[in-house]
């Protein structure tokens, strides 16, 4: 049982990875990665929602009529997103002024409803709140990689210390971007791909070529 | 009991249930957070008139000795009262009173406020032989999406624009929310809002600014630069401070 619970709350890290698998909430790993700091805020209120929202719909699975599911999930979804938004702006108030939509935009988050209406919908209060955490920390895990990298990269700093001294250190601009992310978005993906071969999704469609006479594959 | 969980009245029921317990936990989250919200939008706007202060040239050595004076000046007339209760200033309070505020007509209503207050806080930084070096004065308006709520410095001699900040707005980011760059707010600098018949004559124009009253809009940020041309334009016209610049500048 210990380790069924260990291996929910584990397996969105790599193997199941909601961004690097799934592809999915890569709009918020784009704008929230510019430095290390926004990114473990972003982290933390994305594994605040996923994990309190599997355990509202999962509680509330066998009441719930098919018809009105996911205006539920999302009601749901959107109240603790709300709260979360309440919380920086009264207590980390210069934080939230830097997130800013992207709070609001967790509510949007492929991730979130994807978990509700995946997985809180079909199991137990205690997995889902596993399952939430694990894949808040998932998307956490890339967001910090992306974050890190950008930051060390783009401002020679970590976290806001300075790593690399401006003395010989020139920051790269285009890690401040977004287009950046998408670069080491991809990198991180084809690395894992590497190491994890089943995760290589079969191709969808094979092209031919124009040319007469050479038709199919090499053959 | 999920034998009839598909029927219209239970879905009716589940959804209400569920909205109305969402509604109260984010209304209680709501209610409990906003002193500590309210005390955060404070400290930004304080953050903002210190901010101001010190950008205008010259002057951050008077704002240090705490020379900024608070005088409240009668909006739409050259008059300061002298006896007027700086600490009971309220904004809101004006606004809703039918005597304290007037109704402005679409016309006059230029940085979309309807209403107008008849007095308003203002700062004059003095230096040491009593010289009136800088104003710092409250503007609000309408930009795209809210409300910009901001500080415009301008030269003691009524004449030049000596910064502008917003400590509150909720622009696009990275369209309108650009109000509050460097770069943009530098363009502000210096800029002769009125010309020497002593009309307002500052505009925000698109492309390249040509002469020493324009300012170049930001791009992809045209209605929220345009909110920012109009709000100045307005708090320097006849029905905000334009009368008592007016008499600074000596016509």
């Amino acid at each position: 049982m210990a380790s069924h619970a260990f291996k929910t709350l584990t397996r969105p890290l790599i193997e199941q990875n909601p961004v690097t698998l799934q592809i999915l909430g890569i709009c918020s790993a784009l704008a929230v990665t510019t430095s290390l700091d926004i990114a473990l805020v972003m982290t933390a209120a994305v594994t605040f929602v996923l994990a309190l929202s599997g355990a509202a719909v999962s509680a509330l699975r066998h009441q719930l009529p098919r018809s009105v599911r996911i205006i539920v999930q999302i009601t749901i979804i959107a109240s603790l997103v709300i709260i979360v938004d309440e919380f920086l702006q009264a207590f980390a108030w210069e934080m939230s002024k830097r997130l800013s939509v992207f709070v609001g935009l967790i509510i949007t988050n492929c991730i979130v409803l994807g978990r509700a209406e995946g997985f809180a919908m079909q199991n137990t209060v205690k997995d889902s709140v596993l399952d939430g955490i694990g894949n808040g920390l998932g998307y956490g895990l890339i967001l910090l990689a992306v974050g890190g990298v950008r930051e060390l990269l783009g401002q020679g700093k970590l976290l806001g210390v300075e790593i690399f001294a401006p003395s010989w250190f020139e920051p790269i601009g285009l890690m401040a971007l977004p287009p950046s992310a998408f670069f080491i978005i991809a990198g991180l993906i084809w690395w894992i791909r590497i190491r994890r071969p089943a995760q290589v999704e079969a191709k969808a469609f094979v092209i031919q070529s124009g040319r007469p006479g050479e038709a199919g594959d090499g053959a | 009991m999920s034998a009839n969980n598909d029927s219209p009245l239970k879905g009716i029921l589940v959804a209400g249930v569920v909205a109305f317990v969402c509604a109260l936990v984010v209304s209680a989250a709501a209610v409990t957070l906003r002193p500590y919200q309210e005390a955060n939008l404070e400290a930004e706007r304080q953050a903002r008139v210190t901010a101001i202060i010190q950008g205008i040239p010259g002057i951050g050595h008077l704002a240090e000795a705490g020379e900024a004076k608070a005088l409240i000046i009668e909006l739409g007339t050259d008059r300061i009262d002298p006896h007027a209760d700086i600490d009971a200033f309220d904004l809101d309070a004006q606004l809703k009173d039918e005597a304290q505020s007037i109704a402005l007509a679409p016309a006059d209503d230029w940085a979309g406020l309807k209403r107008r207050e008849n007095r308003q806080l203002i700062y004059a930084l003095v230096d040491a032989q009593g010289g009136l070096v800088a104003l710092i004065l409250p503007v609000r308006g309408l930009g795209y999406a809210s409300m910009l709520k901001g500080y415009l410095a301008m030269s003691g001699d009524g004449q030049t624009i000596q910064g502008l900040e917003f400590y509150e707005h909720a622009e696009t980011p990275g369209l309108g929310a650009r109000i509050n760059e460097p770069s943009w707010k530098a363009k502000w600098m210096g800029i002769q809002a009125f010309d020497d018949l002593g009309r307002l004559v500052i505009e925000v124009v698109k492309g390249q600014a040509q002469t020493q009253a324009q300012v170049d809009a930001i791009t992809g940020a045209t209605r929220t630069s345009d909110g920012v041309g109009a709000l100045v334009r307005f708090w320097l016209g006849p029905l905000g401070y334009g009368p008592f610049l007016a008499k600074l500048r000596g016509n």
